[in-house]
């Protein structure tokens, strides 16, 4: 079996100031619950606590957050590891400054998802819930299963209710974004 | 004792075993588990995508609750996390609220702070109580050795979900140890399994649970016990990837926890659904006297 290569996350240096966009730090503090991110003093003890850094190097919560600050936008948006954190809250919990970690990857993931950068198997998952209301769709495989362990069968989601709210909330416009768009 | 029951969406379709030991459990302890006719998607799957769409999903399943007039119980961690990060947000952001209520109004519901989320397996130990619990207990599992493996969003974010204890914890090992069997510590035992990124990183998603399953095992442990579908799958579905994939053998069985406790109130094997456990369990029930 071939290991996935994980893009990796580098900030180039020297840092070039003519890369940075100086109006990405600004826009990341728009976003809701993101403004914590301006007490983080570089310590590490969200890296040092991040089980997934472990096993992926290129995934270190705080070389992104340094980057993101730093206005180094295209590389954070478009990175594979903004997809990595498992949203464990080892972090959230132990950041000295009260920093909420997870929660600003949420934050990132959301701008990166505004411009295009949605990961596929979060298009696909959201798109099974646009058309069937929940993850997954099988329900007559799931109930042939189901009856072997004597389960009722699966229940049906309401789905005209469902597509109602989920109309108003936009998302099948979010997922018809492609990578670029604003 | 009654409860909206919500199953989400990974047990009803891909952990069947979780599903009926978790019924079974609930009847011998007198818990009423009622259906949620028409629920959808607890939220968590669209959340890193769209947030008001993940709270107005979250939303729809607290309303459908508050007209059977209960409170919603759930089997998964991640519903768990994701409805009690929802609904804090509707009470505490007023703005976010009449959003979401404006939206919910198309049709014709409105989210009012009546309806409270448990997982079960805290309804277990705060509500019912090992005492009682101990009470049901009719063939104690003396001698089984097991691992617990809590997941992170039952605990965490804690400030959240409102626990203390998230880097310690020992209710899961007190629900362990009422049914007789001996709760293991093992290193790394609060690390996340991986489960969240099996869709957009297996790869890695099997390296984490190869480091837990390597970690348990030096502990000789007879099982692992989770309370999280999606846990479940990644110790016992990704457990038969990893061995593949690093020509390693583990073969630690998985069980629900309901399924521990259901074997030790003389329930059924079968019946608990332990054939559909995909690394094979008959090993660790011989060893409390079951042949399966």
């Amino acid at each position: 079996m071939t290991e996935e290569k994980v893009k990796p996350f580098k900030v180039e240096e020297p840092l070039r100031i003519a890369r940075l966009d100086p109006t990405f730090k600004g826009e990341i503090m728009e976003e809701p619950n993101a403004e914590l991110i301006k007490y983080c003093f570089q310590c590490g003890t969200c890296t040092g606590s991040c089980i997934a850094t472990r096993f992926e190097n290129n995934f270190n919560p705080r070389r992104i957050i340094k980057a993101a600050l730093l206005g180094l936008k295209e590389l954070v948006l478009s990175s594979d590891v903004l997809w990595i954190c498992t949203l464990c809250y080892q972090c959230s919990e132990r950041c000295p400054q009260g920093v909420k970690i997870s929660e600003f990857m949420e934050v990132l993931r959301h701008l990166a998802v505004k411009y295009g950068y949605i990961h596929p198997s979060l298009r696909l998952q959201a798109e099974a819930i646009l058309r069937s209301g929940r993850v997954y769709e099988d329900e007559d495989t799931a109930n042939v299963m189901r009856e072997d362990v004597s389960l009722p069968p699966a229940l049906s989601v309401d789905m005209d209710e469902v597509s109602k709210i989920l109309n108003r909330t936009g998302i099948s416009n979010i997922l018809l974004r492609e990578e670029g768009d604003r | 004792m009654k409860y909206a029951f919500f199953p989400g969406c990974t047990a009803p379709f891909r952990t069947y075993g979780y599903e009926v030991s978790t019924r079974l459990v609930a009847k011998q302890l007198d818990i009423e588990l009622m259906s949620m006719e028409g629920s959808n998607c607890c939220g968590f799957a669209v959340r890193p995508i769209d947030k008001l769409s993940s709270i107005v999903l979250a939303a729809r399943n607290f309303c459908l609750a508050e007209k059977m007039a209960l409170d919603i119980c759930v089997i998964c961690n991640g519903c768990y996390e994701n409805f009690i990060v929802a609904r804090n947000g509707l009470l505490t952001d007023p703005k976010l609220r009449r959003e979401v209520n404006d939206i919910l109004s198309e049709i014709d519901m409105e989210f009012t702070e009546s309806v409270e989320i448990k997982h079960f397996a805290r309804i277990l130990f705060e509500e019912v109580g090992i005492s009682k619990i101990k009470e049901s207990v009719v063939s104690p599992l003396e001698g089984l050795r097991v691992a617990v493996h809590y997941g992170c969003h039952v605990l965490k974010p804690s400030y959240e979900l409102g626990f203390s204890d998230w880097e310690n914890p020992r209710w899961l090992d007190q629900l362990v140890e009422v049914t007789g069997a001996k709760s293991m510590p093992y290193v790394d035992k609060m690390a996340c399994c991986g489960g969240p990124i099996m869709g957009s990183a297996m790869d890695l998603a099997t390296n984490m649970i190869r480091d837990k399953l390597i970690k348990i095992k030096s502990v000789n442990v007879d099982a692992i016990v989770t309370i999280c579908p999606f846990c479940a799958l990644q110790f016992d579905l990704t457990q038969l990837g990893a061995e593949k994939k690093f020509n390693e053998t583990y073969r630690i069985p998985l069980f629900h926890y309901p399924q521990l406790l259901g074997i030790a109130q003389g329930l059924d094997p079968f019946d608990l659904g332990f054939f559909e456990n995909r690394v094979n369990v008959s090993t660790a029930l011989e060893k409390v006297g079951i042949i399966f």
